[in-house]
């Protein structure tokens, strides 16, 4: 390892190979990281050619309209303020920032210049026959941004300092903490299959309705935007890995309406619906009218997301993924842009090689770290997979990255910088977005997300009496599901996957012991939600209650043991009649735990993956011995009245 | 997920503030999916191999859907946008006319231009009240539209408070 970490013994702890290693802060060797520093200062050397420019005309003693002009281009609104329109420049300050914010939001890289040149127009026609520009204005305005921008820099030196006393203080604490990374898990020690309590069914049903309706309905879904987090794509992402991680942690022998709620969800993003807002967003963020959302630059908001989600069906099922068009994105029937996963992974790859931040963007310009996590989590699951190696071409770079351009001197993830100007906002440095990405980096970069996970015990998250709470700020009172306000139920839903990922169940638990006692339920057809929360928290509320101790961390470094893919398997049940709250094969017997869904049933299970023509003694069944077809089938008869257990063998 | 909260947080922002504006307009948080359903193997497969769209029936006996129609204030939040954009050309356009036809106060004629110009010495209430009443419009109208795109079907479940731990 690097300065980042002291790696100490490997050794066994419960039976599973672990690598203790102490994990400090990195020093920052400036008060802005270097890529950003370089991004920030090209920038500014073209403002500042633009502001020479825009003084020239008031400098030579040209007429009122081209140092108008001239003005409106040294500050937005700036012409209008030297005119003698100070409300109009006001107004136009506050266009030009609402226009930043709408870049921010969808990309439109030609919003902010467009309203900044048009002010600058405005003033110039209004300028027309008037009198000439005082000079105190032309002062005044010139003055403005280099005051700003130097104000700004010493807002962040001033902060910068006090971020560094700080991480130097949690490096002393760090120095004596000991965290454990742990290694390739063995079956059936450390691959524990749990059993579903009926209530983690019903969570469990209320995602499997959401993927099984037919692929062109999205109903039960939030509909507001499909620019931000609300949009399909997101709840499909996180539909497909609750139920995935649902599948290796509960039921990895059973397939049948699991994997076809995992496929549903991968090919529902295959919608224009889902993935078209890419068109618009290459249309006015890069002005290039290509709209394949896969061979392009940026839009790891979709490559990673969906590149993940097809991994862990992958990693579970069958690589109806990876063949030669099996992620084909149509936009009309005669438009249509067939990829695969590889072509997904190698986006991803060619992506991160090709940018000096390494990260790469979601929105054109926009990098955020935490949706990065998610390409790393792709091509972990890719190289596995495929046999590529895309990650140890680019995990140091990456790591480097986040330690460095990404990470604040006391620890706290930067969660965006802007690509082409290097600025990020350190308001956003909030629990949030290190709860999440504490959870996506432990599969990849596991020390960062130890660390992490530390620094939020240590100061953000307050455990008493076996309940948990977030520090009460607007951040975290955000549903970003559907961008409400008020309550912290998507917190301690992050809150819970992150701590039972990092294997610190006090929290996990008292996570949801919070979230069980406070939050109201609805209940419908057998399914359960928070009934105040987003379709979104819900959703990742399934993933947090199915994850375990490194669940994402084994599932896709490692995937599925041998007697996983072999053994024995349920294919097919019948949904909801069978609810599978167990099912799990040492490769050559087969246990099952069943509950009915829709009352008591006489029904019919389909069993796959047996030895041909070979009799099997089946205990739970309405017969004692099934013999296996010619493909390796049978079909097996239950009566399912309560809790069932089954066991094939 | 959570590629930003911080736009998700400027956006709840303004929500809550347009929903304190405007009670009532709230949109229903979607509830469930309608019920799906899967036959047993072995039994009803051509049920499932009917289904012209490549996954199986849902059941929806218990749940239908409403049919989608633009909702009226979408349509008076179209107009607002419309007759907005159209004051604010036709107040633009007035600013550019000579005086006689259409005056207001704060600025003045370059005679023979045709042209009126801004007086040098500011800003005025009646600039504000000419140009103002359409960029408010526009913005009214947006909000209603992108409000009433956001109403979906009613959430109609029950809700029950914490704890019920079995089925």
């Amino acid at each position: 390892m690097s300065e980042l970490s002291v790696e100490i013994v490997p050794q066994p702890v419960q039976g599973r190979a672990v690598r203790r290693t102490t994990v400090l802060l990195p020093e920052p060797r400036g008060v802005l990281p270097p890529v950003t520093a370089r991004r920030m200062r090209r920038a500014l050397l073209g403002y500042a050619v633009a502001w020479l420019l825009g003084l020239l005309p008031a400098v030579l003693g040209a007429g009122p309209s081209l140092t108008a002009l001239g003005l409106g281009v040294v500050f937005p609104g700036g012409g209008l303020f030297a005119t003698g329109h100070p409300v109009w420049g006001a107004v136009a300050v506050v266009v030009f920032v609402l226009s930043l914010v709408v870049w921010w939001f969808a990309a439109p890289v030609v919003l902010p210049p467009l309203v900044w040149l048009a002010a600058a127009v405005a003033s110039a026609l209004t300028a027309t026959g008037a009198e000439s520009v005082p000079a105190w204005r032309v002062a005044t305005v010139a003055a403005l941004a280099p005051v700003l921008l130097t104000a700004a820099h010493l807002v962040h030196r001033l902060r910068h300092a006090a971020q560094v006393r700080t991480g130097r203080a949690l490096n002393a604490r760090l120095a004596e903490v000991e965290f454990e990374v742990t290694g390739p898990p063995a079956l059936p020690t450390d691959l524990p299959v749990a059993e579903s309590s009926p209530e983690d069914l019903a969570r469990l049903r209320y995602a499997l309705d959401l993927a099984l309706q037919p692929l062109d309905e999205f109903d039960g879904f939030t509909h507001l935007d499909q620019y931000r987090e609300a949009a399909l794509r997101y709840q499909l992402n996180a539909l497909g890995y609750g139920v995935a991680m649902s599948q290796y942690t509960r039921t990895p022998a059973f397939t049948g309406y699991v994997a076809e709620a995992q496929s549903n969800a991968i090919t529902k993003m295959l919608q224009r619906r889902v993935w078209g807002y890419w068109a618009k967003e290459n249309a006015w963020g890069n002005l290039s009218t290509n709209r394949d959302p896969v061979a392009n630059r940026e839009n790891i908001m979709l490559t990673g997301f969906q590149g993940l989600m097809v991994g862990m069906y992958e990693t579970l099922n069958d690589d109806r993924f990876s063949r030669p068009g099996g992620l084909t994105y149509r936009w009309s029937d005669a438009e249509a842009y067939p990829h695969d996963f590889g072509a997904l992974a190698a986006s991803i790859h060619r992506n991160m090689a090709g940018s000096d931040y390494t990260l790469f963007p979601c929105e054109p310009n926009w990098v955020y770290s935490i949706c990065n996590t998610y390409g790393l989590n792709t091509l972990i699951s890719h190289d596995r997979l495929h046999g590529t190696g895309y990650v140890p071409d680019i995990l140091d770079r990456l790591r480097h990255a986040y330690e460095t351009e990404f990470l604040r001197p006391d620890g706290r993830i930067v969660g965006i910088r802007a690509r082409h100007l290097g600025l990020s906002w350190n308001f956003w440095a909030s629990p949030s977005i290190q709860l999440n990405t504490a959870y996506w980096l432990h599969a990849g970069l596991p020390e960062i997300a130890h660390r992490t996970w530390w620094l939020l015990r240590e100061n953000q998250l307050t455990l008493d009496g076996g309940r948990l709470s977030l520090p009460f700020c607007t951040s975290n009172r955000l549903d970003p599901g559907d961008y409400t306000l008020g309550r912290d139920t998507f917190g301690l839903v992050a809150a819970t996957m992150a701590a039972r990922e990092i294997g610190d169940e006090e929290y996990a638990a008292a996570a949801q012991a919070t979230l069980d006692e406070r939050e109201p339920v609805a209940s419908a057809h057998g399914a359960l939600r928070y009934g105040e929360a987003s379709g979104l928290a819900n959703l990742y509320g399934v993933l947090g209650r199915f994850g375990r101790h490194s669940g994402l961390r084994d599932l896709l470094n490692h995937g599925a043991p041998p007697a996983w893919r072999t053994g024995p398997r349920l294919a097919g049940a019948a949904y909801p009649d069978v609810l599978v709250a167990r099912a799990v094969t040492d490769g050559k017997a087969l246990d099952l735990t069943l509950r009915p869904g829709a009352g008591p049933v006489r029904t019919t299970l389909e069993l796959d993956r047996l030895l041909p023509h070979r009799e099997y003694t089946v205990a739970g069944a309405r017969v004692g011995t099934v013999t296996a077809d010619t493909a390796g089938r049978a079909l097996v008869e239950i009566d399912l009245g309560d809790r069932l257990e089954l066991r094939l063998h | 997920m959570a590629c930003c909260l911080a736009v998700a947080l400027v956006i709840a922002v303004l929500r809550a503030g347009w929903y304190r504006l405007v009670p009532g307009r709230r949109p229903a948080r979607p509830g469930f999916a309608p019920p799906a359903r899967r036959p047993a193997p072995g039994a009803a497969i051509a049920s499932v191999t009917g289904s012209p769209r490549g996954s199986g029936p849902a059941d929806r006996s218990g749940d239908p859907v409403p049919p989608r129609i633009v909702p009226a204030r979408q349509r008076v939040g179209f107009a607002l946008v419309a007759a907005g954009a159209g004051w604010s050309v036709l107040s633009l356009v007035a600013m550019r006319l000579p005086l006689g036809v259409v005056q207001h106060h704060g600025h003045s004629a370059t005679p023979g231009s045709g042209v009126a110009l801004p007086a040098a010495h500011g800003f005025s209430l009646s600039e504000l009240l000419m140009h103002g009443p359409g960029l408010i419009a526009i913005v009214l109208g947006a909000l209603l539209t992108l409000s009433a795109a956001a109403s979906r079907r009613p959430f109609h479940h029950t809700l029950t408070p914490r704890p019920e731990r079995a089925l």
